[in-house]
């Protein structure tokens, strides 16, 4: 009898062994017979990383480990299909989220958890001084462009959260108000400046939602048809307070039929696209109107136009809320310049002449993007607050990369001389490149101010990143963009969070390629 | 490279299980050896050199102290230079820095240069031994190596153990991977015979894989789960943290510490089971315990007998008059709160719990022993999370804030901080298991089977395997999760 109960547990332990070491070697099986999957990371929406290089030196060597296991992480084998379960556990098992990037609501909607929903919770208010920084921001765009003849119209779009709160997760909840909220208080106690806060057009389209038919896209982040209808509605009312031929424009509209597409939805990224499906659905405007309307090209840029009218003329700078009004808007001006960009461009406007300037970001940008003045002059107030201070926190030298610039993915660094001035040329190897400035000592009752002179192989964005003592983690919150044009460009970063450490960590431009450091200096400014 | 990460646990460990039972035997401790290295290299680079020096100086310290115990009976001096070279390396670099930096703050110099940048001056050498911010580079598991280098060294001079003469099994002993970069802390003397003999049959390879499965699952399923509790409450300013979330932080932070750091003690002696060697329990659900006594039997074991060993003892542990006994046990947890890192709020742990073990020793010890199970209990988990606190926060000057949120002594915490926001099914589940889970239920059942003679119902044992092979699955799904990293816009 205790024979048999011992060879039934050595059968026991036999097959509990080959079961689970045969799991265990299968990703090693499967990438050694079928390779890794190169398109995986498509579905992510990033480029994985890339095998090392061999190592060439003491510190490359000191680094190919963790870009090993970077690229390890991205290739593994039955990659796809183990994260496809693991999503499939947390989304309809447990009815969590499977990355720490979103939160899903009810009914599987999906939101973003960023800034976007912290600033909905109120869990992240504008402090005095980043409300009279934007102050200050729109205020400088709204006078300058008044003098050249443009009006200028800053309009918000609302993270989802702020339109469908219902469809959130009961776990959250309001504390207090959105930084979209203090905005508008603030700039209506101390300014003359309005925003165009577009949640009320938006809640009152709300109300014409069908069981499939939402203002947002339920399995994405961005405004659906509808919803950008009603957007760019909202805008043609401001902007015809000044063109009253603007209001004079039909911009009913309807749903119209079911399309044929996936429209804005994270199910791909989450390896689940044959899972959670969505309705998108077109907008039919009741008074059809014949337009121009071009693709983008490579400035990101797209034209719209109408023959035979007298309308006024538009440029709009945008961000991903933008994209979905380039025919909507287009009813409204006779010529419209749709630029996906989040800073105003000077030369642009200075080409185009427009009659109205507007703006459209969504109010993410409240959280992850510091304002800077719009002046034509070189004299920003960023500039002149570095140029009037005299306390040096350090000054980057290229000829030695001292204090140490460093590699922190993706990305290389060598010297280049030009014009007999060395420079330190970053090259990033893929969208993923990224570096790693010098420490920044945090200094008592002063913030520090990063004067960065770059040079630009193409019309892009300048990223800075830091981290905080309380969370010690580069992510989109505590970013600072800055818009970069093709050649020679002086950026300055300023840190207002006192609670930053570390080394800021820096992404040239959006696109891979050589970006060129002349001149790298941070001075302190007495808060 | 951690155990709980898909390099380790799809290459890294596969790849040794199979050349381990493919090598014949004399080569076993070789190839275990070079893995152990290379494991350590991959994490360290150049700091295995290190780990290679304190290999060598410590085998050759194990063999002069032994041949001076042999020719002159007293081995003191050679003794003396192991010490000394021990703790000299731990306190070079690991405290060097902090020490220096405390002194010059203390003198008032504001934003010093670490020591690091100070002392190494060659480019090539900075890029070797200093991190990104000029400090001397912390090597990975140097608190538990040189323990362990000197625990060996004095029990050769205590006549304990002979000098292990063959320097690759000396290696193995310091360096193998699966205990050597968060414990258990190895007597050599619980290995000595294994290193040269030792061998794996079935039964112990599948005890060996259930318990690193338990261990993995620990980790991965329960720590890290409850972990999306504790960061985002540790990460808030303080002064938003109602008591509510502040206690809530603070018990995420208990079970995710104690199931971390046994987690990874399960998965070290799992894989050495796997590979032959025993190594000694590090835990015995530590939260049971009834007095901070009692949880110092149960944490970190390992640790506290070696204190209890090589430090308690010798200083004259519990003999001599009482207050002696009371110095003793302070200075032994001032160390043993230095031991676990190089900061002002680790001092202050070792202050805590040497102030409570001696406050029990002087009496209250017996008080407690009248009171209810529950009560004492509840006081237990009262101390350790208060002492789990001073752990946590590095920034000392915010404890101040944390009791305040602690106690309800903040005034007007705002509204967009409050428990329900952390309980998402996964943290949730995996509270209520890590609070089932630091239970012994799972020991007294076992124990009452084998004490009745009875044997396990086989579909028990069954469901034993199912449910191991299926948090596997699990602990593998989340971990491939975590290179799962989408993004809104084609970027970094």
């Amino acid at each position: 009898m205790e024979r048999r109960s011992e060879i039934r547990r050595t059968w026991q332990d036999a097959c509990f062994c080959a079961l689970a070491l045969a799991f265990l070697f299968a990703p090693a099986v499967a990438w050694l017979t079928q390779g890794p999957d190169r398109d995986a990371m498509l579905a992510e929406n990033r480029a994985p990383a890339l095998f090392p290089e061999p190592p060439t030196d003491i510190v490359s060597l000191a680094n190919w480990p963790r870009a090993f296991e970077a690229w390890y992480d991205d290739h593994f084998g039955l990659r796809p299909q183990l994260v496809r379960a693991h999503n499939r556990v947390k989304l309809f098992v447990l009815d969590a989220s499977p990355s720490e990037t979103l939160a899903m609501g009810r009914d599987h909607w999906v939101f973003l958890d960023d800034t976007g929903l912290t600033s909905w919770r109120g869990a992240d208010p504008f402090t005095v001084g980043q409300l009279e920084a934007w102050r200050l921001a729109l205020e400088s765009r709204q006078r300058v462009l008044a003098a050249q003849g443009a009006t200028y119209v800053f309009a918000l779009a609302p993270s989802k959260p702020q339109v469908y709160p219902e469809k959130l997760s009961a776990r959250f909840r309001r504390g207090g108000p959105s930084r979209t909220d203090q905005l508008v208080e603030y700039l209506a106690q101390h300014s003359s400046v309005r925003i165009l806060d577009l949640r009320e057009c938006l809640l009152e389209e709300k109300k014409r939602d069908g069981p499939d038919d939402f203002t947002y896209f339920p399995l994405g982040i961005h405004w659906a048809a509808r919803g950008a209808a009603a957007g760019a509605r909202a805008i043609g009312e401001v902007c015809a307070k000044t063109a009253p031929a603007i209001g004079a424009i039909d911009m009913s509209f309807d749903s119209g039929p079911v399309m044929a597409v996936e429209g804005d939805t994270w199910a791909p990224r989450m390896y689940v696209r044959d899972l959670l499906k969505q309705t998108v659905r077109d907008v039919v405007y009741r008074t059809p109107l014949a337009l121009r309307a071009g693709e983008m090209d490579e400035q990101r840029q797209r034209v719209v136009e109408r023959d035979g009218t007298d309308l006024p003329r538009a440029l709009v700078f945008h961000d991903s809320f933008g994209e979905p009004l380039f025919d909507s808007l287009g009813r409204l001006f006779s010529r419209i310049v749709l630029v996906w960009r989040t800073e105003l461009d000077p030369v642009l406007i200075a080409a185009e002449r427009p009659d109205f300037v507007i703006h459209v970001l969504n109010d993410r940008m409240l959280t992850s993007h510091q304002p800077s003045e719009y002046d034509d002059s070189i004299g920003l107030r960023l500039a002149k607050a570095f140029e009037a201070s005299t306390s040096v926190a350090w000054k980057f030298d290229p000829a030695a990369n001292s204090p140490r610039v460093d590699v922190f993915s993706n990305a290389r660094i060598d010297h280049r001389v030009q014009d007999g001035v060395t420079k330190l040329a970053l090259t990033m190897e893929d969208p993923a490149g990224t570096f790693l400035l010098p420490p920044i000592p945090p200094r008592e009752g002063f913030h520090p101010l990063l004067r960065m002179e770059l040079e630009s192989p193409i019309n892009s964005s300048t990223h800075l990143m830091y981290m905080t003592h309380a969370d010690p983690r580069y992510i989109r919150k505590r970013q600072i963009v800055r818009e970069t044009s093709t050649g020679a460009n002086v950026l300055y970063f300023e840190i207002l969070d006192p609670d930053f450490t570390g080394r800021p960590r820096l992404l040239p431009g959006r696109e891979p390629g050589s970006y060129w450091i002349g001149a790298l200096e941070v001075r302190w400014i007495e808060n | 490279m951690l155990f709980s990460s898909t390099l380790f646990l799809f290459a890294f460990l596969p790849l040794v299980l199979a050349l381990h039972f493919v090598a014949p035997r004399a080569a076993r401790n070789g190839l275990l050896l070079f893995a152990s290295l290379f494991f350590y290299a991959w994490g360290e680079t150049w700091l295995v050199g290190l780990m290679l020096v304190s290999i060598l100086a410590n085998f050759g310290f194990g063999l002069w102290v032994e041949r001076d115990l042999e020719r002159r009976g007293k081995a003191r001096g050679a003794l003396a230079c192991a010490v000394a070279f021990n703790l000299g390396l731990l306190v070079l670099f690991k405290y060097a820095d902090w020490l220096w930096l405390s002194l010059a703050g203390a003198l008032g110099v504001a934003a010093p240069t670490p020591l690091g940048s100070l002392v190494v001056e060659a480019a090539w050498a900075r890029h070797m031994l200093l991190n990104q911010d000029g400090h001397l580079r912390l090597p990975l598991g140097i608190s538990f190596f040189t323990f362990q280098a000197l625990s060996y060294v004095v029990d050769v001079a205590r006549r304990d153990v002979r000098a292990q003469r063959s320097l690759a099994d000396f290696g193995l002993y310091i360096a193998l991977f699966p205990q050597l970069i968060a414990g258990p802390i190895v007597r050599y003397r619980d290995i000595a015979l294994q290193l040269r003999d030792r061998s794996v049959e079935l039964t112990r390879f599948a005890s060996g894989l259930r318990r690193f499965i338990v261990g993995l699952s620990k980790k991965v399923l329960i720590a890290n789960s409850v972990g999306a509790v504790v960061d985002p409450i540790f990460a808030a300013p303080v002064d938003q943290l109602t008591p509510a979330v502040a206690w809530l932080g603070l018990a995420a932070y208990t079970l995710q510490l104690y199931f971390d750091f046994s987690g990874y003690s399960d998965m070290a002696i799992g894989l050495g089971r796997m590979l032959g060697f025993e190594f000694v329990e590090n835990f015995d659900h530590p939260y049971v315990s009834r007095s901070l006594t009692e949880f110092w039997r149960r944490w970190h074991i390992s640790l506290s007998t070696w204190f209890r060993d090589y430090l308690y003892i010798p200083l004259g542990g519990g003999r001599g008059p009482a207050w002696r006994t009371y110095c003793n046990l302070a200075t032994v947890f001032l160390l043993c709160g230095l031991w676990h890192g190089a900061a002002w709020n680790f001092v202050l742990f070792g202050c805590h719990h040497g102030a409570i073990l001696v406050i029990e020793r002087m009496g209250f010890g017996r008080v407690l022993e009248r009171l209810p199970r529950f009560a004492r209990h509840l006081y237990l988990m009262f101390v350790v999370m208060l002492g789990w606190l001073l752990f946590r926060c590095e920034d000392v000057a915010s404890l101040g804030s944390w009791y305040s949120a602690l106690f309800g002594l903040q005034t007007g915490a705002p509204q967009w901080v409050y428990p329900s926001l952390y309980f998402e099914s996964p943290a949730v589940l995996a509270m209520v298991a890590g609070i089932v889970g630091a239970t012994p239920w799972v020991k007294t059942l076992t124990a009452r089977w084998a004490n009745s003679g009875v044997t396990p119902p086989r579909a028990t044992l069954l469901a034993v395997d199912v449910c191991l092979l299926g948090v596997l699955v699990l602990a593998a799904l989340e971990l491939s999760a975590s290179t799962f990293n989408p993004f809104i816009y084609f970027r970094f």
